[in-house]
């Protein structure tokens, strides 16, 4: 008996919370990388749900601790991770973005302030429909445990790395990402 | 009676020469090393690589050579203090292993971590001595004139693309986010890639220094 008024408990509130998003974009677990006082970037992630019916587009974001946020993206390719900046971001109907360590982030270009585990960063994510959404992240310190999800295979690097050609001064193609 | 006794001579030849055999055996066995086990060959190479020489400046601005490998295991990783995911992370890993490891004196006191800066032009060692000690006191940074640089990231087998336009002071790099791993001898021996995870890479790399101790003579 206890279980069923617990059950029900637990679907009204489910029903509520998702009532209350039905239409639209929202943030959860916002955060910033603490980072040595002498880093000038810093990255920014977060889980960008979409509860509505269509795709939504995220296409910038500003936030108070630099004067440039990009959306990026780490791509693992023979032991070798590359940044590619992303125009924008697909948000898919009814589906979730998670931006996290090792992959999507907001990289804040040339920070403005020290921050410090505690503070706070504001930050507005800009939809591609002219929707601004506020998010409040807090700064943490990573521990070692987070993950870099990607790639596969170890000793990649070493096996197809030697001799590889290095390339100095070439551009990459800002916001050709997507 | 003399075909007994050409019989027991026989017997006692094949006796005398089963038992030099076995000595000859026994005595080059150890040189014959046993396969590492299965679970490690993703991070094993398939024998250790000595590194040519090599010159480096450290984050104090003193010169970082080969010597300077030699009596510790040390866990190498490049990258550039402008990334804002990949190294962060793979520092805050290497600080993990570290912490993880510390109170295993006779392990802990051996170890040392080198962060190599594939982006000299903004990597000062100033830069990289204000950077470094975030993650951990004791790790190292280093860099060097391009020619050196290029030099050492090519013989460890690692890679990296600078992306910079003109007048782009915030470009970025891609480098090998790999952790490499060299021996007490200045030997290239194991690697870990990503996912980089620190309780893992404790727990290999214990596993790799027992097993390559077992090959020391």
């Amino acid at each position: 008996m206890k279980k069923a008024i617990g059950w029900a408990i637990a679907l009204t509130l489910t029903t509520l919370g998702q009532a209350a998003l039905a239409e639209g974009l929202s943030v959860r677990d916002p955060w910033v990388r603490e980072a040595p006082p002498v880093a000038k970037m810093l990255a920014a992630f977060m889980e960008i749900d979409n509860a509505g019916l269509g795709e939504r587009i995220l296409t910038g974001a500003s936030c108070d601790a630099s004067a440039k946020v990009e959306i990026h993206d780490v791509v693992q390719e023979n032991g070798m991770a590359r940044m590619v900046p992303q125009a924008s971001l697909s948000i898919p109907a009814q589906g979730t973005r998670t931006l996290a360590p090792g992959g999507l982030h907001l990289m804040l270009v040339d920070k403005s302030k020290t921050l410090v585990a505690g503070d706070m960063v504001h930050c507005t994510l800009t939809f591609q429909d002219g929707e601004e959404v506020p998010v409040m992240a807090p700064v943490k310190k990573a521990t070692g445990s987070a993950m870099m999800d990607m790639g596969h295979g170890d000793m990649k690097g070493m096996e197809k790395g030697d001799g590889k050609a290095m390339e100095h001064g070439k551009g990459m193609e800002h916001g050709k990402g997507m | 009676m003399g075909g007994n006794r050409t019989a027991f001579l026989l017997a006692f030849l094949a006796l005398l020469l089963g038992v030099a055999a076995w000595s000859a055996l026994s005595y080059l066995a150890p040189a014959v090393k046993a396969p590492p086990p299965v679970e490690l060959t993703p991070n094993l190479l398939p024998a250790p690589k000595p590194l040519a020489p090599f010159v480096l400046t450290d984050h104090k601005g003193a010169p970082f050579t080969n010597e300077r490998l030699q009596g510790r295991w040390t866990f190498l990783f490049f990258g550039y203090t402008y990334c804002p995911d990949v190294c962060p992370l793979g520092l805050s890993v290497l600080s993990e292993v570290f912490a993880t490891l510390a109170p295993q004196k006779d392990v802990s006191k051996q170890l040392q971590t080198l962060f190599v800066s594939v982006d000299p032009e903004r990597d000062t060692p100033e830069l990289l001595r204000g950077y470094l000690p975030y993650f951990n006191p004791d790790f190292i940074g280093a860099s060097g004139r391009r020619d050196a640089l290029d030099a050492f990231v090519r013989q460890v087998g690692a890679m990296y693309v600078i992306h910079k336009e003109a007048g782009d002071d915030n470009y970025l790099v891609s480098h090998t986010s790999t952790i490499f791993l060299i021996d007490p001898q200045g030997r290239l021996v194991g690697s870990f890639s990503s996912p980089l995870q620190g309780d893992h890479i404790s727990a290999t790399f214990l596993k790799i220094r027992t097993y390559l101790k077992g090959e020391e003579p």
